[in-house]
């Protein structure tokens, strides 16, 4: 315990009389030079810092002060000696809200004040209090300790809090023991706390329900988004299945167990090397072993007559959540879809085979036709006279057009079935364009063109097409040129090459196309408002054909034209395809 | 004189080619349906067969798989003469025996009767 040598006492009775004690040295113990100030009763050390004692109740005035400072003087010689300084004082009070403490004894030794405690109306005494004064929470037990003497010391105060924490001790045979921690605390301030105290646990408590309420609408939202997909799924015309990342099946919808004819229970939770295994979905699993990055679409026929299109959708994470995670590909499943085509190819095939009986329907009485019109035309049945034959052979031309205008048609008809492309080989180009300059020959001396063909300067690569359709395509391009080109005119064909691709150009100086039309050139039906005029034949067929046939090949078809200045049209097709 | 069968159902063709191809010097012989046609290669043993593909009945792939499996027949020569004229037909008849096909629409008589002299040349 340190000790503080006080020079004198003065004593103060607040109405500005000071008594001194002398100057006498006293010894106080540094615990009440810290706490007790603002004191009518002041102990003041060698420092002149003054220390508090008590403050003296207005009742008591001026006799006690002095009979105070008497005891203290008249004690002074013994006050060294003494480890107590009895003080028969009637009523010594802590500071003026602090409740009454009457204070019977200072112990010097123990640093300590023997005290009766005097329950003012205004105050509470709470014992074993958990207590955070800075943060003004206090809870504790409250207690009648109301006339016990104790001895006590000041631990803390808050004069904010408008609170002090208490050691309180009791008496012991052979000294003092400590007992318990009292804060002693306003009545004011006490009611003040509780009820921030019970505002608070309000608050948390509204807090909390907000919470719950939140939590169970989150959870109800949560559970409809479920329902709803569920729904979806469920409801779905198309069949669906999900794997999760490890090929596991976790999905399987009603559809996808009546297209497999399968049920649920066979399949879930199970991986694809386990599904292989059952036949019933084996050919529909395989097809996700072929994985891949991207969407893939696939038919599949079950029976001859039973034919699934199958999409197969790798379900990516989206890629921030992913890039986190080391050496995940992002892939956190996939989905398949199974969509029954069956009526669709059945239609097909049926609108396929119509179309190719029409067509040999068709076919036969314009063969006829033609037959029997060469042959008379051939004077196999006799002489013709020049007027008939004038007559027959335009007849002819007209039966000629026909038969064209069928075989656009099923070219058409092929082309809108998807059936463009059929049999991939590798050819040159070169030799094909040639061969379809020679199949117009005739028709070139016929017309006198002056048609220049320039080959490559190199060997072309070979590139995979298929022939019979390029061939279509080439020779609706030189058609073209032959028929939209006067008497005696040019046509130039180039074709060349460079790393990726073959480009093929035809150039003519014939009527051209006006420019106002060139936009519809690709379109079905597509005539020239210029050309109908001079040349009444062609079904308009020829450049659409052309451009899905080129397309079809993973090329490009352009051109240039200039109405009376001539055309030029260009594909290109890649080498690599 | 050599001897050419022609199976074909509509008659005015028939009539047209056969009277080109006895024009042209050969004898002809009809056909107006599969079975006939079938029954009249097995008989008469023609040096060559001009056959349509769509007959009633048994259809000109069904003649040309029997004469490829007869050895007796095999080495008849057959043109195919119709007007199916897909890839997949022309193929299938190929694959069947057919010496040519030709699409009845894209053929003058003369044009057939040169497919039928570079084959019995």
């Amino acid at each position: 315990m340190s000790l503080k040598q006080v020079k004198y006492i003065q004593i103060d009775d607040r109405r500005g009389t000071l008594y001194s004690a002398g100057k006498q040295s006293l010894l106080v113990p540094t615990t009440f030079i810290r706490v007790l100030s603002k004191t009518f009763i002041r102990l003041v050390d060698k420092e002149g810092a003054g220390i508090l004692i008590s403050k003296i109740g207005e009742s008591i005035g001026r006799g006690y002060a002095q009979s105070l400072a008497a005891i203290l003087k008249k004690e002074k010689a013994e006050i060294n000696k003494k480890t107590r300084i009895q003080l028969g004082c009637n009523a010594i009070f802590m500071e003026a809200g602090w409740g009454r403490l009457k204070i019977l004894e200072i112990d010097l030794s123990q640093s300590m004040l023997k005290v009766e405690i005097y329950r003012a109306p205004s105050m509470e005494f709470l014992k074993e209090s958990r207590y955070n004064l800075e943060r003004g929470i206090l809870t504790g037990v409250y207690e009648e300790i109301t006339g016990q003497q104790v001895y006590t010391k000041l631990l803390k105060e808050n004069r904010k809090e408008r609170c002090v924490v208490l050691s309180v001790c009791k008496e012991i045979p052979g000294g003092i023991e400590k007992k318990e921690e009292m804060v002693f605390v306003t009545r004011q301030r006490l009611e003040e706390l509780v009820k921030k105290r019970t505002k608070e646990l309000e608050d948390s408590r509204k807090a909390l329900m907000n919470v719950l309420e939140e939590v169970t609408k989150a959870r109800e939202k949560a559970e409809e988004e479920k329902n709803k997909t569920l729904a979806v799924i469920t409801n779905l015309v198309d069949g669906l299945l999900v794997f999760d990342s490890r090929d596991k099946l976790v999905l399987i919808n009603p559809q996808a167990e009546m297209l497999l004819n399968i049920g649920s229970g066979e399949v879930l939770n199970k991986t694809a090397t386990e599904l292989e295994n059952i036949a019933k979905i084996q050919p529909v699993i395989i097809l996700l072993a072929k994985g891949a990055e991207k969407n893939r679409r696939q038919e599949l026929a079950l029976q001859e007559d039973f034919i699934l299109d199958i999409t197969i959708v790798p379900l990516m994470k989206p890629a921030a959540s992913y890039r986190r995670q080391k050496g995940a590909n992002g892939k956190s499943g996939s989905l398949m879809i199974l969509h029954n085509i069956s009526r669709e190819k059945l239609i097909e095939k049926i609108k396929s085979g119509f179309v190719s009986l029409a067509a040999h329907q068709l076919r036969t009485p314009l063969s006829a036709i033609k037959w029997a019109l060469r042959m008379v035309l051939d004077e196999e049945t006799g002489n013709v006279s020049r007027e008939q034959r004038e007559l027959l052979e335009r007849t002819y031309q007209s039966n000629e057009r026909m038969i064209r205008l069928i075989n656009d048609l099923l070219n058409v008809v092929r082309i809108e079935e998807g059936k463009t492309i059929i049999n991939l080989a590798p050819a040159n180009l070169d030799e094909v364009v040639q061969a379809m300059i020679n199949s117009f020959r005739e028709k070139i001396v016929l017309k006198e063109m002056n048609l220049k063909y320039h080959q490559p300067a190199k060997k072309l690569p070979a590139i995979t097409i298929d022939r019979e359709k390029i061939e279509i395509a080439l020779a609706n391009l030189i058609d073209n040129a032959l028929n939209y080109t006067p008497n005696k005119g040019t046509i130039e064909i180039f074709l060349t090459a460079d790393k990726q691709n073959v480009e093929f150009t035809i150039q003519d100086n014939g009527v051209g196309i006006p420019k106002n039309q060139q936009k519809g050139i690709f379109s079905k039906f597509f005539r020239g408002e210029n050309v109908v005029k001079i040349e009444t034949e062609g079904t308009g067929l020829g450049m659409f054909i052309a451009k899905n046939i080129i397309e079809a090949h993973g090329g490009k078809i352009w051109f240039k034209s200039e109405e009376n200045k001539g055309t030029t049209f260009h594909f290109s097709l890649p080498i690599t395809n | 004189m050599k001897k050419i069968l022609i199976v074909e159902d509509d008659k005015f063709l028939r009539e047209l080619i056969a009277k080109k191809i006895l024009a042209e010097g050969y004898d002809a012989a009809e056909a107006k349906d599969g079975e006939e046609g079938l029954k009249k290669i097995e008989a008469e043993k023609p040096d060559l067969v001009l056959l349509d593909l769509v007959l009633p009945g048994m259809t000109g792939f069904d003649i040309l798989k029997s004469v490829q499996e007869n050895p007796l027949l095999s080495d008849i020569p057959i043109i195919v003469f119709s007007n199916l004229g897909q890839r997949d037909d022309v193929d299938k008849a190929i694959n069947l025996g057919a010496k040519d096909f030709l699409i009845k629409a894209h053929f003058t008589p003369q044009e057939i009767i040169e497919r039928i002299k570079s084959i019995l040349k």
